[in-house]
């Protein structure tokens, strides 16, 4: 789902507000285009990756061997 | 003897008084021959330009039109041979030197600039002062629709525009810089585009000792530049603000050469193209950019073992998109963001401290987050300066070891990343938490239940799907 409108109307309060809303309910992967600066294409995924790093460590990441059928 | 003027509304004068052309009819066909002075004009393209397409019913109009204005330009000359002649094909109108406005004024400007050129500004001033009162208003002002008159109209207010910026330039070279500010600040705003007017207020107003406002004058247009073109200010305006950020002696000659349009020979060349062929980040060799500092203290007194855990935290950092440098003594200090800011800057020096304090021990850390100006220097070496560095060497000297300090501005930056003590600025826990954008601020959220309702109504038709095994 996209949420679109004018600068300043309010998306990123929506999107903060929904979110605290699901409290517990379900994961939340979030990232951000910033709107100015250079070399920040993937700036979005990036943020994604690290709210991932963040729930399990990348210590964990690096060990994680799957378990044996 | 007669004179025509079109700086202006269209006159005719006998030298003294002004004599009438007739009807608006007859003032536009003096306007146009005058436009093509000393050239023959056809019959024609006279129709075309001033009666359009009808021929057949004014064919005759413009023979009685060319002798009305012969009658009165025979008044104008006191009797002399009519300047308004019968060649082959349509009619020429001889204007002899001194006769036109216009011709006057491009002759002055002329004067102004190679004087200029020569370095006589006191000269170059007073021709472009006499070039620029000839002007008596928009030029050939009472023809502005019509289509004919709309090139010579642009290419004489180009022209006068021109006369104006190098007049002002002689001004400065004058040391009237003064008396320029108000008449600038005007031309600035009707000609925010004009890039030499931009520089020459800018420099003005540094003369004067308005530093900051001369400033604010470069943020002005370059703001103006990037939201109505999407363009960065020209190099020359670039290199004046570079200049006045670093207080160069050029900026101060007054009364000698040295005015917007010199360069001092000692300003650094543009940094060649890196070898991947990337474009240089920084064209002209200075920069003013927000970054992020961290500086590290070693508990090490061998020199060479100190050396040693530098070279492994200028690794570690530069593993997080910092560069080092340099070393300063028993301190080391890193730049987020210097050659070019990563938009988080903040996160990376935050990141890099705590992990250079996991894989050394008996490091102090500080980082800081603020302004820093960059020069480049024709090596390729840079120096930065700006508070935010000596903050960063600071509050590392504060820390005890395996500490990381944060100034006040990072901390703030970080506010959702970290946890950092309220008294000393000391780290008490790092982790990429929820965005800081993502988190509800604590002001009420009034009236979009409609919104997030139909939010939450997505997601539960999303559930639904995926317990029924999409």
């Amino acid at each position: 789902m996209t949420v679109a409108g004018p600068p300043g109307i309010g998306k990123s309060r929506l999107a903060g507000e929904f979110i605290a809303s699901l409290e517990g309910q379900a994961t939340v992967l979030a990232g951000r285009c910033l709107a100015y600066g250079e070399g920040t294409t993937y700036q979005a995924l990036l943020d994604i990756a690290r709210c991932i790093g963040s729930r399990f460590t990348m210590a964990k990441l690096v060990n994680f061997e799957p378990s044996p059928p | 003897m007669v004179t025509y003027a079109i700086l202006g509304p269209v006159e005719l004068s006998d030298g003294e008084r002004l004599v009438s052309a007739g009807g608006p009819r007859q003032v536009a066909l003096l306007a146009f021959l005058l436009v093509h002075a000393n050239r023959a004009v056809s019959a024609d393209a006279l129709l075309d330009a001033l009666w359009g397409e009808q021929p057949a019913v004014v064919g005759k109009r413009v023979q009685m039109a060319i002798a009305r204005l012969r009658k009165a330009l025979e008044t104008a000359g006191g009797g002399a041979t009519s300047p308004l002649r019968t060649v082959a094909g349509g009619y020429l109108l001889a204007v002899q030197p001194g006769e036109l406005d216009a011709q006057l004024f491009e002759a002055r400007l002329q004067d102004g600039r190679s004087a200029l050129e020569h370095g006589d500004a006191p000269r170059a001033a007073a021709s472009l002062r006499e070039a620029l009162e000839l002007w008596r208003g928009p030029a050939l002002a009472d023809l502005g629709y019509e289509d004919w008159a709309r090139a010579e109209i642009r290419r004489l207010e180009e022209l006068r525009l021109a006369a104006i910026e190098c007049r002002i330039e002689a001004d400065l070279q004058c040391g009237r810089h003064a008396e320029l500010v108000a008449e600038l600040q005007a031309l600035v705003a009707a000609h925010p585009a004009r890039e030499q007017l931009t520089e020459q207020l800018m420099l003005t107003l540094y003369r004067c000792g308005r530093q900051s406002e001369a400033l604010e004058v470069y943020q002005r247009t370059r703001s103006h530049l990037s939201y109505e073109l999407g363009l960065e200010p020209g190099p020359g305006l670039k290199a004046l603000q570079a200049r006045i950020l670093a207080h160069s002696d050029a900026l101060q000659r007054g009364d000698d050469e040295g005015g917007s349009s010199a360069r001092p020979a000692d300003e650094p060349a543009a940094s060649a193209p890196t070898a991947n062929g990337e474009p240089p980040a920084q064209p002209r060799g200075y920069a003013r950019r927000l970054v992020a500092v961290l500086a590290a203290r070693a508990n090490v007194t061998d020199p060479e073992a100190l050396h040693g855990v530098f070279d492994r935290c200028t690794a570690i950092i530069e593993q997080h998109g910092g560069t080092v440098e340099r070393y300063l003594g028993d301190a080391l200090v890193g730049f987020f963001g210097l050659a070019r800011s990563n938009g988080d800057d903040a996160l990376r020096a935050a990141s890099a401290a705590v992990e250079l304090r996991a894989a050394t021990t008996g490091l102090r850390l500080g980082i800081e987050l603020g302004e820093v100006f960059i020069e480049t220097g024709a090596r390729g070496e840079t120096i930065a300066v700006g508070a935010a560095i000596s903050a960063a060497g600071a509050l590392a000297e504060r820390a005890a070891a395996d500490e990381i300090m944060l100034g006040a501005d990072i901390a703030q930056a970080l506010a959702g990343e970290t946890r950092v003590d309220e008294k000393d600025g000391r780290l008490l826990e790092f982790g990429a938490d929820t965005p800081a954008f993502l988190r509800a601020p604590q002001t009420p959220f009034i009236g979009r239940t409609r919104p997030i309702a139909d939010l939450h109504a997505e997601l539960d038709r999303v559930c639904a799907q995926r317990a029924a095994g999409w």
